[in-house]
């Protein structure tokens, strides 16, 4: 106990060589601490950021893998030339899957889209009535000879034997297009003005729908009337749903023709309806088109973990993973790299001071060197004196950690808002932690050490009699 | 059994072939009062630090109580077991001459005989029969003259009761009437107090104290008759 009396007493014997070795550690522990909070709160903005937005990641063919896989057809056509071609036979991804993908602790947010035809026996259509059409139809339409000439011609066109199905098993009350969306933000055509809600509301619950202004009117149908309808496939569509209207759209834009070279998305007509993609996924209709399907994924990190996931799933390996990471790293890396300028720059105070302290021990201990002579003389024993220049310097640098810990931590948030440009989100993310108030602590003892650590070696170094000898 | 006997010490400085002090022997009991006196350079302060344990013989062995110095532990018999006085005082300059003589009696473990508050009051007690008022006693040593920081230094010998005392020109900075009362606390630590105290002196005045005079002469130790 008298040792560390001892140490105290000469922290106050000893003002002038503690105060500027105080002030020193006191910078230290200010600017370690205010580079830790900084890196911190930067760290927290970018995980609030991720988590607010998540990656968005889409499902593509993988084309390099298409092109390797490629299947060459050989045509005779009817005036004897021969031409080959060729395709590539794209698998569809059942919308089941795509579901399921969703279904993942990599994703936080998924945002879908899809789009069947729809028949009902309450319904015409406002347009044109729907003209059912056979297999003879058809193959005469294309002027097809055989069966396997016409699927050969639909494949030319980009579509399989399965939309030829679709075409020849239609219900004759088909009346148009039932989509689906998970939220109504990915309704473009509403957000850019092409169309806007005139009665009601957007679907909120499951089995509510927005028709149009003319399929209502056509139909007599009100804002609160069920319609019922099922999926267009006479074989396979014999379950019907019930749909109660909960808004009204009016299709502003209609016929207008955009203009040239303009990029037109596909949306709903006027004959179509629109619902949650839950009610048009739960409908079970036979036929199910996924239009958009995005993941919004936790972390840009998680990319391949994802699609690994996804392959045990069932995903093809034809099937890649599209992410556009620009608009993450425009925002993320600006943050960063601010974040590692305050911890570069906490790093290299660290190292000065410590570099600073060692100085002054070296000097304190100079001057000191004849209190060491004359305790080791009159029988202080060498761990003894090591203790107390070690309590002395823990002392001080726990005095100065004390002040110098809250100073950073007020000062740290203003400092991250110049440092970062923006005050936006500091306000949501902690400087403090107890990860950091470890760190500070470990740093604190490292230079109590470091301060102590010549004197330490002194002592262990030179025996009381050399150094009283120098002094006479 | 002597409480202290140099058995053919020799010493030399560092790898020098001259050695200071050339198969010195003696004993020191308890209760005498030794001097050791010699021309400056003789080996006297060679000697003094040998036998306080702040240096290791090149040859032979010091004894503590017939216990070899060089394997025991040094701080420990500096700290118990003798009270060494400085030519140079070598006290703590910063502090107070009440601190650097409770500091000494922390160190020597004595305080655990006696609470804090009598130790201070221990202290004031044998500063003021070395002539050291409370006043001055509280005053920082580098304020006191060189007299009282020869006194303080004496106290501070004196205040673990220790067995053996060795002082080196304890009086030399003393006007006579003090030197002359620093001398009777040395007789009657010896006669009365049964302590085994030895002083390096150049003073015939402080060698009349002696009961054995010790004569330094080209590195041998003589003793010589009173």
């Amino acid at each position: 106990m008298f040792i560390y009396l001892n140490a105290l007493k000469n922290l106050l014997r000893n003002k002038g060589r503690n105060i500027l070795v105080g002030v020193i550690l006191l910078i230290v522990m200010t600017a370690t601490t205010v580079s830790l909070s900084v890196n911190s709160m930067s760290g927290a903005m970018i995980d609030n950021f991720t988590e607010g937005i998540g990656v968005p990641t889409t499902i593509r063919v993988d084309w390099d893998w298409a092109r390797n896989h490629m299947t060459t057809t050989t045509i005779e056509s009817p005036d004897g030339s021969i031409r080959s071609s060729s395709n590539f036979n794209a698998i569809e991804i059942p919308i089941e899957l795509y579901v399921a993908f969703a279904d993942s602790i990599y994703v936080q947010d998924f945002l879908s889209s899809a789009m069947a035809q729809y028949a009902s026996d309450d319904i015409v259509p406002a347009i044109s009535l729907y003209q059912p059409l056979t297999l003879e139809k058809l193959m005469a339409q294309f002027n097809a000879q055989t069966y396997e000439e016409l699927v050969t011609m639909f494949q030319q066109m980009g579509s399989d034997e399965d939309y030829i199905e679709s075409l020849i098993d239609a219900k004759p009350t088909t009346v148009g297009m039932i989509w689906g969306f998970s939220k109504a933000s990915l309704m473009g055509d509403f957000r850019r003005g092409e169309k806007r809600l005139l009665e009601g509301r957007f679907f909120e619950d499951l089995n509510e729908t927005v028709i149009s202004s003319e399929l209502a009117a056509k139909n007599n149908i009100k804002l609160g009337d069920i319609i019922t309808v099922s999926g267009n496939s006479q074989t396979h569509d014999k379950e019907t749903i019930n749909l109660t209207v909960v808004g009204m759209f009016e299709d502003i834009m209609g016929e207008v023709q955009p203009q040239l070279g303009v990029a037109q998305e596909i949306t709903p007509g006027i004959d179509d309806l629109i619902v949650s993609f839950d009610t048009l996924y739960n409908a079970g209709f036979h036929r199910i088109d996924p239009s958009t399907m995005t993941y919004f994924l936790t972390h840009p990190e998680v990319t391949a973990a994802f699609l690994s996931e996804m392959q045990g799933k069932g995903l093809h390996e034809m099937f890649m993973l599209d992410y556009d990471l620009d608009e993450y790293y425009a925002v993320v890396d600006p943050v960063r790299d601010m974040s590692g300028i305050a911890v570069t720059f906490g790093i290299v105070i660290l190292i000065t001071g410590a570099v600073i302290l060692v100085f002054l021990s070296v000097i304190n201990i100079r001057e000191r060197k004849y209190e060491v002579g004359v305790l080791r003389a009159i029988g202080m024993k060498k761990h003894q004196l090591a203790r107390g220049m070690i309590y002395e310097s823990l002392t001080l640098v726990t005095l100065c950690t004390l002040i110098g810990l809250p100073l950073g931590v007020l000062l740290s948030r203003p400092i991250a808002g110049i440092l970062l440009d923006t005050s936006s989100g500091l306000e949501m993310a902690r400087e403090f932690s107890a990860g950091i108030l470890s760190l500070l602590l470990a740093v604190a003892v490292i230079l109590g050490i470091i301060s102590s650590f010549i004197g330490i070696l002194y002592i262990t170094k030179y025996e009381p009699i050399r150094i009283l000898q120098e002094r006479t | 059994m002597n409480t202290l006997a140099i058995n053919n010490v020799t010493y030399k400085y560092g790898k020098t072939t001259k050695s200071v002090l050339k198969n010195v022997t003696a004993n020191f009991e308890k209760g005498v009062l030794y001097c050791i006196v010699g021309k400056s350079g003789a080996g006297k302060s060679t000697l003094l630090s040998l036998i306080s344990g702040l240096d290791l013989c090149t040859s032979g062995a010091v004894l503590y109580e017939n216990e070899d110095l060089s394997t025991m532990n040094r701080d420990e018999y500096r700290a118990r077991n003798i009270g060494v006085i400085f030519q140079g005082y070598n006290l703590l300059t910063n502090c107070s001459a009440v601190e650097n003589i409770v500091l000494s009696m922390n160190i020597s473990n004595c305080r655990e005989r006696c609470p804090q508050r009598s130790a201070k009051e221990h202290v004031y007690s044998l500063l003021e029969k070395l002539g050291i008022d409370k006043e001055t006693a509280n005053r920082k040593v580098l304020k006191l003259s060189g007299g009282e920081q020869q006194r303080v230094g004496i106290a501070r010998a004196l205040s673990n009761n220790p067995e053996i005392i060795i002082a080196d020109e304890p009086t030399g900075n003393l006007d006579g009437e003090t030197a002359k009362g620093i001398m009777d606390i040395f007789v009657k630590l010896a006669h009365e107090e049964n302590k085994c105290v030895i002083i390096v002196t150049h003073s015939k005045d402080v060698a009349a104290y002696a009961d054995q005079i010790m004569r330094i002469v080209n590195g041998k130790l003589e003793v010589q008759n009173k």
